[in-house]
């Protein structure tokens, strides 16, 4: 169903899987073992998923940790059907058992264990995949798999901008196209940042050329502002296009002063739904944090913290240090 | 003592599971037999036990058994139970119950439910769980298990207890344990026990091939337990004979004329398989002449001109009883 065969990032998780890994899953990529080679495996295979349907790229990856085999089994959703059923299902509530069918099905092939992983590419901060459970009297089945959300990045950009991982690109690019969904205009903009960012990157040629086609599939413009881009990326920047980036520069710096205000407001709303006896301190602290990515982090933790002494350390953490932004990003 | 009395334990349990699985499924797991519907029936899945296991890496160490049930509430639940019947340890038991169960989940997309029971004498190996973790990846399988061993301090509530699966682990416990003459004279007691419960003559046989199964002997001990014991199963078997030719009386059938059927048909169905197979075993020639219905004589009469060989009758002789 949403096997839509031609995700852009099909080709990307093919080419840069080391990359991929390093920027999502570090914890994995730093265990393999990349010079003994890894291979994919999905073309053969991929009648196992047909009927799962849970994800619009599936990769099974052969890779090698600790000089053993090693099965990655790859999820990413990059759309979600907006009314179809799974199953009887909705798409939501049978996401999870299809990564664990998936799961299953490969591990009965190759009677070897597997890792399953999940990326969720979909604009939706709201939906957090859960485990599988299956209970039955005392039998009691539970599958977890680790998810990585893509819109999770959308407030840390500027360690995105930094980092020397290609991948990194082609997340921005990514959220760069689900911003710009409705706004051809803002679409031709964002291009235009990223080509331009792009080519100071200075990556090798092949990687450019691979990411050049991913910017220009995942931002597709109407023709008109195809021709606009394609002009401006052969003669340089002319008056309209400046006009249009100070404009822009001046709704996105709106855009976050809002965003900020809304982390604030949900974090102190969170707390005090949570926690009994919020110190006014803490409240007036968080009144005064005005970093975007930090604000994203905090408003987490306020949901999952498990007592307001762990919110607060977190916090004194992440606003204690500035100067250090933790960020996911290997920067080379 | 030839070892060649290793006990065959996988066809006792299988059959008994078949034949009495209600109360299989009380004795062992009452939680889930309070919950099942018994007016909706219950059917052995064999065919679609085998595609679960098609290609099973282990050899053929458990009795395992997919049946179909109802709940009380109507749904429908898939009841995958493995007894681990070799008294030895399975080394990838967890695993193996684990794939077993996705794999009867993927095939058949049913709520199943995974059941173990283990019959091997050492009291710490208790697989009950099963679990692998790579990298966040994590799987986890946990299923109810009874431990046979755990009833060894339960013997006196087993011998009281009116479920026959009561005296299965009362048979498999001793055989177990023990050997030689002590064995034998256990077995005579749980024979003598089978014959005081009072079940249905169908379920003593049963039970009584059960506890053969569960215990056999060295030939000369089970000879000598034939012996001792060959007044006792008169008395027992008069019991039904006595009730039957009551009934007999009662419907208006003259005694006399039934018992010259009955009497013409033991010899012709003797005379056929004389014929047929030259030698029959005196068990045969026994349990013939303990028949005292009609029917069942003659069902048996059409099976000696039928059968291909002399072990499909007697099966069939053994299966109604």
């Amino acid at each position: 169903m949403t096997q839509s065969g031609d995700s852009p990032w099909k080709e990307i998780i093919e080419q840069l899987l080391e990359e991929f890994l390093q920027l999502l899953f570090p914890d994995l990529e730093d265990r393999i073992i990349w010079s003994n080679g890894h291979k994919f495996y999905d073309k053969e295979l991929d009648k196992l998923w047909e009927d799962t349907g849970c994800a619009s790229v599936v990769k099974l990856v052969k890779v090698q940790i600790q000089s053993k085999d090693h099965w990655l089994l790859l999820h990413f959703v990059t759309q979600v059907p907006a009314n179809e059923l799974v199953g009887g299902k909705h798409y939501y509530e049978a996401f999870e058992d299809g990564v664990f069918m998936n799961h299953l099905r490969v591990r009965a092939h190759y009677k070897q264990p597997v890792t399953s992983v999940v990326v969720l590419g979909v604009n939706n901060l709201a939906w957090r995949p859960l485990p599988y459970k299956e209970e039955e009297f005392d039998c009691w089945l539970h599958f977890g798999f680790p998810v990585r959300r893509l819109v999770d990045f959308a407030y840390n950009c500027a360690a995105l901008e930094r980092s020397r991982n290609p991948v990194a690109f082609a997340i921005l690019a990514h959220l760069q196209a689900q911003e710009t969904k409705n706004s051809p205009l803002q679409r031709k903009l964002g291009k235009w940042e990223l080509w331009q960012l792009l080519q100071k990157k200075n990556y090798p040629r092949k990687q450019t050329e691979l990411l050049s086609r991913f910017l220009a599939r995942t931002l597709s413009l109407p023709a008109e502002y195809e021709a606009e881009f394609q002009q401006v990326v052969t003669h340089g920047a002319n008056a309209k296009l400046r006009r249009e980036l100070q404009q822009r520069k001046a709704t996105e710096a709106r855009k976050e002063q809002k965003d900020i205000e809304d982390f604030r407001e949900l974090i102190e709303m969170e707390l005090q739904i949570r926690f009994e006896d919020v110190p006014a301190t803490l409240l007036e602290q968080v009144k005064h944090l005005s970093d975007v990515s930090q604000l994203h982090k905090l408003e987490r933790r306020a949901c999952k913290s498990p007592t307001l002494a762990s919110f607060v350390k977190a916090f004194n953490n992440l606003s204690g240090t500035p100067s250090r932004r933790t960020s996911p990003m290997n920067t080379n | 003592m030839p070892r060649k009395a290793q006990a065959d334990y996988d066809s006792p349990w299988k059959e008994i599971i078949r034949q009495l699985f209600e109360p299989f499924m009380l004795f062992f797991f009452p939680p889930v037999h309070a919950q099942i519907d018994w007016s909706k029936g219950y059917s052995f899945q064999e065919k679609e036990f085998q595609k679960i296991a098609y290609d099973a890496e282990t050899g053929r160490r458990t009795v395992d058994r997919l049946v179909k049930v109802r709940l009380r509430g109507g749904q429908r639940l898939w009841l995958l139970i493995h007894i681990e019947i070799q008294g030895q340890r399975e080394a990838k038991f967890e695993t193996r119950m684990f794939i077993y169960h996705y794999r009867a989940f993927d095939l058949h997309q049913e709520r199943i439910l995974s059941l173990a029971i283990l019959s091997d004498r050492s009291p710490n190996w208790r697989p009950q769980h099963y679990e692998h973790e790579a990298f966040g990846c994590q799987v986890q399988f946990d299923f109810p298990t009874v431990k046979l061993l755990d009833y060894r301090d339960k013997v006196a509530e087993l011998e009281q207890s009116n479920n026959p699966f009561a005296l299965v682990v009362l048979a498999h416990l001793r055989s177990l344990f023990s050997r030689g003459q002590a064995k034998k004279e256990f077995k005579k007691h749980l024979i003598r026990l089978t014959w005081q419960h009072g079940y249905s003559k169908k379920q003593t046989g049963q039970l009584l091939r059960v506890v053969d199964w569960m215990m056999i002997l060295p030939e000369n001990l089970e000879r000598e337990l034939r012996r001792e014991l060959a007044a006792e199963e008169q008395q027992y078997m008069k019991q039904y004979v006595t009730s039957w030719e009551r009934m007999a009386k009662e419907e208006g059938l003259l005694e006399g004329q039934l018992k010259g059927k009955l009497e013409a048909l033991r010899g012709a169905l003797q005379e056929i398989l004389q014929l047929r197979f030259q030698r029959i075993p005196d068990d045969v020639v026994e349990t013939i002449n303990h028949i005292t219905e009609l029917e069942r004589l003659q069902a048996l009469h059409r099976e000696a001109v039928l059968c291909p060989k002399l072990e499909d009758f007697s099966e069939q002789l053994s299966l109604a009883e």
